[in-house]
């Protein structure tokens, strides 16, 4: 008989192990390879997101400048995804030379920084959470400001 | 019906089996799970030991499912990438443009036909601006966007001009003379030369001064044989030139800095390359003056702001029809504010503009 010499249980322990070995191994590689690619994906997204909201900061901007920076009304709405690859993001305007459009994804973490070249002045008073996002010009602050509509 | 038959003689088969012991149970074993026990080894992998393939496969399809999902993502990030801007932001600067650029052609028509008195004007303005705002609130809304242009302030000045072709002296024929003094600002100053010939090489040239008691900027018309030259001195004693070949009528635009027509480097740019425009280097509260007026031939108009008297001694008022030919002033509408609203689904945008063609930036 082919089994002379193997007890049962070790015939079991033997297979049921090396089966377990392989599965996950092949279970870990997968779910690594969907959370790598998930970070990508995110990572791309929250540039493309950031450099149209860029372009939209700038508009605005312009539009500021030829009112000598004192526009009465003034807003731009734009709409993004509320979520990116399930994962919900703030969107915050940074002062700074240049101003920045930050993006932060909640989990994972993902942080995306997009410089925007503006004249006026930009506030980081306020951010948005995805959906549509409005770059709007504060009264109060006298700046651009990036908020959820 | 024959399928239902041979599952009826199934079921009956598999009944007669269970009641056999002598097929299903061994001497001594009581139970149908304790049958198991000796069941050979090879016959029982498929059945139980399929569990841990199982659980993997419905882990991994979760994971190609949420694959499925990420380059979903992927591919909307690709038409997010491809998205134009905005709708109608790029249109609202374009079109407070060409408000800008109507209201500024308004504004001259009404300075020159509705000139009787300030309440006049502010009428007319006002009748102009709503025609304006009408016409292209109706052309805009066929677009899908809401234009509204508004009436907000004036400022009111004085318009200095001699609008039939003469030489350039005063209301008693004096050749060297004051139009304004204190003025702060100047727009739209346009000389139409209608006598480039008739214009002294050497000599006696015509001048226009501009002085605030201690600097002055100095615009000179001089002929060069067969051309005419500009001369513009500044008050740091810098001169630039610039000349055209002789036309029957030449138009030197002061503050718009062209001479016949082009561009005139003498009226923006100092001969070191530096900018400069119409009273660089004179402060406010400057007096505009003409020197030589015998010299020159055509017509000219200037509007100064609401800092500033023309000097009513050189000047006649105007009438209808025309006491004079010479120079006269009239109320005039130096700046007009209005209020610009543009409105998208996606945009909104709400300011004041102020309209003063002509006007030299500071």
């Amino acid at each position: 008989m082919s089994t002379r010499g193997v007890s049962i249980t070790l015939s079991y322990i033997l297979t049921l192990g090396i089966t377990t070995v392989l599965i996950s191994g092949l279970i870990v590689a997968g779910s690594g390879f969907v959370i790598d690619q998930r970070e990508q994906v995110i990572d791309q997204e929250l540039t493309v997101i950031g450099n149209q909201l860029a372009g939209t900061v700038e508009q605005a901007d312009r539009l500021a400048n030829a009112s000598q920076g004192d526009p009465t009304t003034l807003y731009i709405n734009e709409t993004f995804p509320q979520q990116v690859t399930g994962s919900p993001y703030t969107v915050e305007l940074k002062s700074g030379d240049p101003a920045q459009v930050v993006l932060t994804s909640r989990s994972p973490v993902v942080t995306i920084r997009v410089n925007t070249t503006v004249e006026t002045p930009v506030s980081d008073a306020e951010r948005a959470s995805g959906g549509t996002i409005s770059v709007a010009w504060d009264g109060g602050e006298s700046a651009l400001v990036i908020r959820d509509v | 019906m024959a399928d239902i038959e041979r599952s009826v003689n199934e079921t009956e088969t598999s009944e007669r089996r269970s009641e056999d012991p002598e097929i299903t149970h061994k001497p001594g074993s009581p139970t149908a799970a304790g049958a198991a026990d000796v069941t050979p080894v090879g016959s029982r992998e498929p059945r139980d030991r399929g569990q841990l393939l199982l659980i993997t496969a419905f882990v991994l399809a979760a994971s190609f499912v949420a694959l499925a999902l990420v380059v979903n993502s992927a591919i909307f990030t690709e038409n997010l990438a491809t998205r134009e801007d905005v709708p109608g932001s790029t249109d609202t600067l374009t079109y407070r443009y060409e408000v800008t650029q109507s209201l500024g052609a308004a504004l001259e028509y009404v300075n020159e036909n509705n000139n009787s008195d300030q309440a006049s004007l502010e009428d007319a303005a006002k009748a102009e601006i709503r025609t304006i705002s009408a016409q292209g609130s109706f052309q805009q809304s066929t677009r899908g966007r809401v234009v509204n242009v508004s009436y907000a302030d004036a400022e009111f000045g004085h318009r200095i001009a001699q609008s039939k072709s003469g030489n350039f002296s005063n209301a008693t024929n004096a050749t060297r003379w004051q139009l304004a003094d204190g003025v702060e600002r100047t727009r739209a100053f346009r000389i139409e030369v209608t006598n480039p010939n008739g214009i002294n090489e050497t000599g006696e040239t015509f001048q226009v001064q501009i002085d605030d008691g201690s600097d002055s900027w100095e615009l000179g018309v001089v002929r060069n044989s067969s051309d005419l030259e500009l001369t513009v001195e500044t008050s740091n004693g810098d001169t630039a030139r610039c000349r055209r070949p002789i036309d029957s009528m030449m138009t030197i635009d002061v503050t718009g800095a062209s001479f016949a027509g082009q561009p005139c480097h003498a009226l923006s740019i100092q001969s070191d390359g530096t900018p400069m425009r119409f009273r660089t280097g004179v402060a406010d509260g400057y007096e505009i003056r003409f020197t030589n007026g015998q010299d020159i031939e055509g017509r000219y108009s200037l509007v100064i702001g609401s800092n500033g008297s023309a000097n009513t001694t050189n000047l006649a008022e105007p009438s209808d029809p025309p006491a004079t030919d010479g120079p006269f002033v009239a109320d005039a509408i130096y700046a007009l504010d209005v209020r610009y609203r543009y409105h998208t689904p996606d945009l909104g945008y709400e300011t004041t503009i102020r309209v003063a063609p002509g006007e030299v930036s500071t």
